[in-house]
């Protein structure tokens, strides 16, 4: 019988003081295969697509139909289709590796707790805390980048800490000064949002993946005949919720892309 | 294993390894973990971004840009061959009507030159036989006198012979003198 999972992902083993953790290593098969994809498409010529730049050509096309609906605009898809596109792939990639056999079933028995345990080798990267809160990080961050680039820093900076429409309001006076104080104080409540976008990234996609897979040992573990033909129903449910926990942090990552690159419509 | 303790073994765990004490232990964070799947996640962003989106989305776009500028410059060739037969047209229109004009012109002068040259030469042959006639006329009258002088002095030869020797010169000259008018008569 197999365990649940613990929340935290398992160390392996060691090299040097580093420890290597069992999400880390699924995180870097991955890595492996878009490195080889990756050398494989850098071969190729551009303007006459081979096979495998046809197949992708076709991935980017659908890719952008979805992007385009969210920003109105091919040139913004474009700018924004390698950080959207890279976390649509990684996540959904790593979510279907964990369903491959093996994943979370060889390991190495450690002691852990005062027993000795079956620690999986391999474990799907994002159920790993870790993992969707670097990519959350990441994909905010770059956001606040392209921000930035694209409407100048004073202007993002006056998303948040509303220093201009301080000077305006008492420029004109009035009611103005108590908008603006209003306003200084919703641009502080963007701040919490920010982090608040990035708890809700991160604990979505590791919720979601974390449940599917305590889900699966739960069910494979339910009975002695409940390992063979019941969990297929649910391996396939787990398929459809990798492809949209993908589909949900890319497509997020791209509506805060695509706000913080809008210009704010000045405020009266 | 009851929940809390779970929890609180779990946080002992992780503090041991580096990590959060807490809720943010028991959930895993783990700041080495962290870095180290921070760097992993960038090695395939930068991956992705260099050799893969930026080349095939290029090449898309190439692609779309060229088959929107070929559809263009379709239309664009589609015009202009519509337009060059159109201004064929009308000119091979414009050139048969003017081919029809100068031909009729040219018929006309002919026609004109024709009619000019015939009246011409008729005008002439006319002038020529006056001009004949005329010359036939006179020389008929000169010759005419020519003979009538000749006879004259024949006759007169004669006369003089046969009359020579039976008549006086008063006679004689009487006689021809009546000869002369008779004859001129």
């Amino acid at each position: 019988m197999l365990a649940i999972p613990p929340l935290a992902a398992e160390t392996i083993f060691h090299i040097g003081t580093f420890p290597v953790f069992n999400t880390y290593i699924n995180s870097s098969i991955v890595l492996l295969l878009f490195l080889t994809l990756g050398l494989m498409l850098r071969k190729q010529s551009r303007e006459i697509p081979g096979a495998l730049q046809n197949f992708f050509e076709a991935i980017l096309d659908v890719l952008f139909g979805y992007m385009d609906q969210v920003t109105h605009d091919r040139k913004k898809s474009l700018q924004f289709l390698p950080v959207v596109g890279t976390l649509f792939l990684f996540i959904l990639i790593s979510n279907w590796i964990g369903i491959f056999p093996g994943v979370g079933s060889i390991g190495r028995w450690l002691p852990i707790r005062g027993a000795v345990e079956l620690v999986p080798l391999f474990r799907p990267a994002n159920t790993d805390l870790n993992m969707t809160l670097a990519m959350a990080v990441l994909g905010v961050a770059l956001s606040h980048v392209f921000g930035i680039a694209a409407i100048g820093f004073f202007k993002y900076f006056n998303k948040f800490i509303k220093v201009g429409d301080i000077v305006s309001g008492f420029k004109k006076g009035g009611m103005n000064i108590f908008v603006a104080v209003v306003e200084f104080g919703v641009g502080l409540i963007e701040i919490v949002s920010e982090i608040a976008k990035l708890a809700s990234l991160s604990l979505r996609l590791f919720g979601n993946v974390f449940a599917g897979e305590v889900l699966l040992t739960v069910i494979a573990g339910l009975a002695t005949f409940t390992a063979y033909f019941v969990p297929l129903p649910f391996l396939m449910l787990e398929i459809l919720v990798g492809l949209i926990q993908a589909v949900v942090f890319a497509m997020l990552v791209l509506v805060f892309l695509t706000m913080a690159t809008t210009e704010v419509a000045e405020s009266h | 294993m009851d929940i809390p303790n779970f929890i609180l073994l779990a946080t002992e765990q992780a503090a041991e390894r580096g990590g959060f004490v807490g809720v943010a232990g028991t959930l895993g964070l783990n700041w080495k973990l962290f870095i180290g799947q921070v760097i992993n996640f960038s090695v395939i962003l930068l991956i992705l971004w260099k050799w893969v989106f930026r080349p095939v989305s290029g090449a898309l776009e190439n692609r779309r840009k060229k088959i929107e500028d070929s559809v263009a410059k379709a239309e664009i060739i589609e015009k202009q061959l519509q337009e060059t037969t159109a201004i064929r047209e009308q000119q091979l229109r414009k050139t048969a009507a003017e081919a029809e004009t100068i031909l009729k012109k040219n018929t006309e002068a002919a026609e004109k030159a024709k009619a000019e040259l015939i009246s011409t030469a008729k005008h002439e042959s006319e002038k020529i036989l006056a001009t004949a006639k005329i010359t036939i006329e006179t020389e008929k009258q000169q010759m005419l006198r020519e003979v009538k002088t000749e006879i004259t002095d024949l006759v007169v030869m004669a006369t003089e012979k046969i009359i020579n020797e039976k008549m006086d010169e008063k006679k004689d000259k009487e006689l021809i003198r009546e000869i002369i008018t008779n004859i001129s008569k």
